[in-house]
């Protein structure tokens, strides 16, 4: 008789435990920053190319992501671009559903007929904005970033020093990922295949 | 006789000394230059290209010149604490002996300014490379496509 209960209690106890399991273990983490929840970047308002003010809800039900850059930029910024469509490419049909916006550091020099060519020579679906020079401050600081000028050694021209950071939103437009330009490909893709999933 | 073998021992010490004179005169290989093609209206882009040098002296490269850029400065890329810097490298870069050094996207590169036209992906953009030592080496940049710059 005590052989048969013995076997019910580790029975029960197995069925516990799987049980526990399941309901502990929390989906594997992304390959990129998790930051859902975060007050910063959560909206913007900024003009495109054709002078038409963009909010993230213009490309709700798409993952978009948000970089900050500048055309004068020799390095950097388009080895960025490069493999944002790069990883376009890598999601197959699923790149139709991401959207790549480029926002300038630089509205003095890029004008918006320049931003347009520059990015369109990435990739057609890249999108650009423009913020005005009095409007970049206060864009950055809402994204948590930083945006500044340095003057060159001979002092005739500058640079910008700026955030690297990449912004990822989900369908419903809420900031969700966090990466750095120089993540493997392979890992923000299969994050990015998450996000399109379970939203 | 004294003064024959005086001038033989004159000629064979003067080939030793040119011998080791160009031997001893660094080469440097440039390998697998290119640059980044750009869209009409940007005036800037990025040169990259492995530096050779097989030779027992170290080099150094110490400026970039070319006929279609205004100004070309040798740079510096890093991307520290999410913030991207770029910075002048003001003594060039080093070559030292027996090395390759690389001039790669995120790294160093020819920050290539005031571009007189758009550079055209397919084309070929000579450059003129001054070393320390070496001297003036010629290359030719390879234009690569902005989306698949290698
Ligand atoms: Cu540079």
């Amino acid at each position: 008789m005590r052989g048969p209960s013995n076997r019910l209690i580790n029975g029960l106890m197995i069925g516990l435990v799987t049980i526990l399991a399941a309901c502990t273990s929390a989906p594997p983490p992304f390959n990129a920053t998790e930051v859902t929840g975060v007050s910063y970047g959560t909206e913007l308002q900024i003009a495109d190319t054709r002078g038409e003010r963009r909010s993230l809800s213009d490309f709700s039900g798409k993952v978009t992501i948000v970089f900050f850059g500048f055309t004068s930029c020799p390095d950097v910024c388009p080895t960025t671009l490069m493999r944002l469509g790069q990883l376009r490419q890598k999601l197959g049909a699923d790149g139709a559903a991401v959207q790549v916006i480029l926002v300038t550091v630089d509205p003095e020099r890029d004008t918006a007929s320049r931003l347009e060519v520059y990015v369109k020579n990435f990739d057609a679906s890249f999108v650009a904005l423009r913020p005005a020079p009095q409007e970049l401050e206060s864009v950055v600081k809402a994204f948590h970033a930083i945006a500044m000028k340095v003057p060159t050694a001979d002092g005739t021209d500058y640079t910008i020093d700026h955030s690297s950071t990449i912004y990822v939103y989900d369908r419903k437009t809420r900031m969700r990922l966090i990466a750095q330009p120089d993540m493997p490909i392979e890992q923000l893709a299969a994050d990015i295949r998450r996000l399109l999933a379970d939203s | 006789m004294a003064r024959r073998r005086l001038s033989s021992l004159y000629l064979l010490v003067s080939i030793f000394f040119y011998v080791g004179l160009v031997c001893a005169t660094p080469k440097i290989a440039i390998e697998n230059p290119r640059v980044r093609a750009t869209a009409s209206g940007q005036t800037v882009s990025g040169g990259y290209m492995t530096l050779i040098n097989d030779g027992s002296t170290a080099d150094r490269l110490v400026s970039v010149s070319a006929s279609w850029a205004g100004m070309i400065q040798i740079h510096q890329s890093s991307t520290d604490g999410g913030v991207m810097r770029m910075r002048e490298m003001p003594d060039g870069v080093p070559v030292p002996a027996r090395s390759r050094v690389e001039l790669k996207p995120r790294g160093m590169h020819l920050m290539i300014m005031q571009l007189s036209a758009p550079l055209e992906a397919g084309r070929s953009m000579p450059l003129l490379l001054q070393f320390e030592k070496a001297g003036t080496v010629k290359a030719s940049l390879r234009v690569e496509p902005a989306g698949a710059m290698p």
